[in-house]
């Protein structure tokens, strides 16, 4: 029973709020709960993108730092700064788009293990473990696991995390479970016009590929630096670039449309690296020396564009959190088969 | 859509509206709260399962959405010189009618530490008991009471006026 006192702070409270409407995005929701996985992973050491892009645009002291990206007059149209020819992106999307290293199959299977680090040492609690296959006719499964609580990581065989995952997949094929696909046709669909050669209309289309993060509409026009020291709209280009990369592994054009607008980031620096044996380029964000604290890499594969691993920390090795992923092509019968 | 994909949205078109009020109410601007609320439907998809599983889900809702706003009341903060602060979203002073109490007290809505501010919410707008407030914020009932009667010592004069948020 409440007093007089609390039921006139409870009539206010409702006064305060009852004439807004609220209508949910359920694509939109969809989408984020999808990206959760690896922004979960991810969360301790670096805060997510999409708020904190929006908060630190516009919240960030102004010209406490600068950026190579802070002079742009519009972040909107490409900097003069990026290396769009002659670039290692752009010739490995060259490449892709000449050869169109297509494997064989008519699916993609994409394994990924998150991984966080445990404290202070050098300790990590498993992650999420998904398997996913997208079909080339449109057809996507997806079979992720929550991370098993308080299980610390230690090294085993891939096998090992591709079992329960995987099994799990393969039911989902025989009964025909589904899972909507649409959630992703925006950053694919930019990344194709990227591919086709429309880059300022496909930067836009990818940074505004995910709506329902994009509230502030001045932070698009924001040059002051955030997550990064990225400005919020390059910093929206490379995590749905990221997004699109992994959900178009098996997709040539999407990966060479990717590559084209990570090459449009001008404080995106790519290296030659090599990952267990296999030659790789590492895509690096972030800049200590400028005052950003955390940063994130792409590890891909130097000659199909494929995603191996994405990881992110304070600046110095080892990582916070990683997430390693396995994409192969199969075919759909096959694979449900248990024979591929 | 898979049956799990179904019972999802029919959870989140009940409950999104009544999460979008607390959400307003814990971080004061409207726009932050549209993302707040996606933020946690976004988490509760990815662990709907879970959330299915849990003896009461719009429990495990509001915690997760409590949770995320006091993970960004920190980072703000941290990040924020509170002085360049918008003004609370949707609510401006104007002396000529009740708007200025609203934004009075919304403001010391606000300024309730994080914990005191979710207790106040759950308990006088979402209507929640001690009982089912504790559950939510994962506490004893003992310190919902306690955290309810500090605040309300610090909204107190707003029950001592004539007229209140008239």
């Amino acid at each position: 029973m409440m007093t007089h006192d609390e039921a006139r702070l409870s009539e206010a409270l409702h006064e305060l709020v009852d004439a807004q409407p609220f209508e949910p995005d359920l694509r939109t929701i969809e989408r984020r709960g999808r990206r959760v996985r690896r922004r979960a992973t991810a969360t301790r050491s670096v805060a997510g993108l999409g708020l904190a892009a929006v908060a630190a645009a516009a919240l960030v002291v102004s010209g406490a730092i600068s950026t190579n990206s802070g002079t742009r007059a519009n972040p909107l149209t490409i900097p003069t700064t990026t290396a769009l020819h002659g670039g290692p992106l752009v010739g490995l999307a060259a490449d892709i788009t000449a050869h169109q290293l297509h494997q064989p199959g008519n699916a993609t299977l994409i394994i990924s293990l998150g991984l966080t680090r445990v404290g202070t040492h050098l300790r990590y609690s498993e992650g999420d473990r998904g398997a996913e296959l997208f079909t080339d006719a449109g057809t996507y499964y997806d079979a992720s696991l929550d991370p098993p609580s308080d299980k610390s990581y230690t090294p085993r065989s891939d096998a090992y995390y591709d079992a329960h995952p995987v099994s799990l997949l393969r039911a989902e094929i025989a009964a025909h479970v589904t899972t909507s696909n649409a959630q992703f046709a925006d950053e694919e669909a930019a990344a194709i016009k990227a591919a086709k050669g429309s880059l300022s209309a496909a930067r836009r289309q990818m940074a505004e590929a995910l709506r329902g993060v994009v509230t502030c509409g001045a932070c698009v026009l924001s040059t002051k630096p955030g997550s990064f020291g990225l400005v919020p709209v390059d910093a929206w280009i490379w995590e749905n670039s990221e997004q699109a990369l992994e959900k178009g592994a098996g997709n040539p054009e999407v990966r060479a449309g990717v590559l084209r607008l990570m090459a449009t980031l001008p404080d995106v620096t790519v290296t030659h690296t090599t990952t267990a044996g296999r030659s790789t380029l590492t895509l690096r964000v972030g800049r200590p020396e400028a005052g950003m604290s955390h940063y994130q890499s792409l590890v891909i594969d130097a000659h199909m564009g494929t995603p191996v691993k994405w990881s992110a920390g304070p600046g110095t090795d080892p990582p916070e959190a990683t997430v390693t992923y396995h994409v192969r092509r199969v075919t759909v019968s096959a694979f449900a088969a248990g024979k591929s | 859509m898979s049956r799990s994909e179904e019972e999802f949205r029919a959870f989140v078109i009940s409950r999104a509206a009544s999460l979008h009020r607390t959400a307003y109410l814990l971080c004061g601007d409207w726009h932050l709260a549209d993302d707040l609320v996606q933020e946690a439907l976004a988490k509760a998809f990815r662990h709907w399962k879970r959330v299915q599983r849990a003896d009461s889900p719009d429990a495990y809702v509001r915690r997760i959405l409590i949770n995320e706003s006091n993970r960004r009341w920190r980072a703000r903060r941290d990040l924020v010189l509170r002085a360049e602060e918008a003004e609370p979203d949707g609510v401006t002073s104007d002396p000529a009618d009740e708007v200025v109490d609203r934004a009075e007290l919304l403001e010391a809505l606000q300024s309730l530490p994080p914990r005191q501010r979710a207790t106040i919410v759950l308990r006088y707008l979402d209507g929640l008991s001690e009982r089912e407030t504790a559950v939510v914020l994962e506490c004893s009932e003992g310190t919902v009471k306690s955290q309810t009667s500090r605040a309300l010592t610090r909204l107190n004069r707003f029950f001592t006026r004539e007229e209140l948020v008239r």
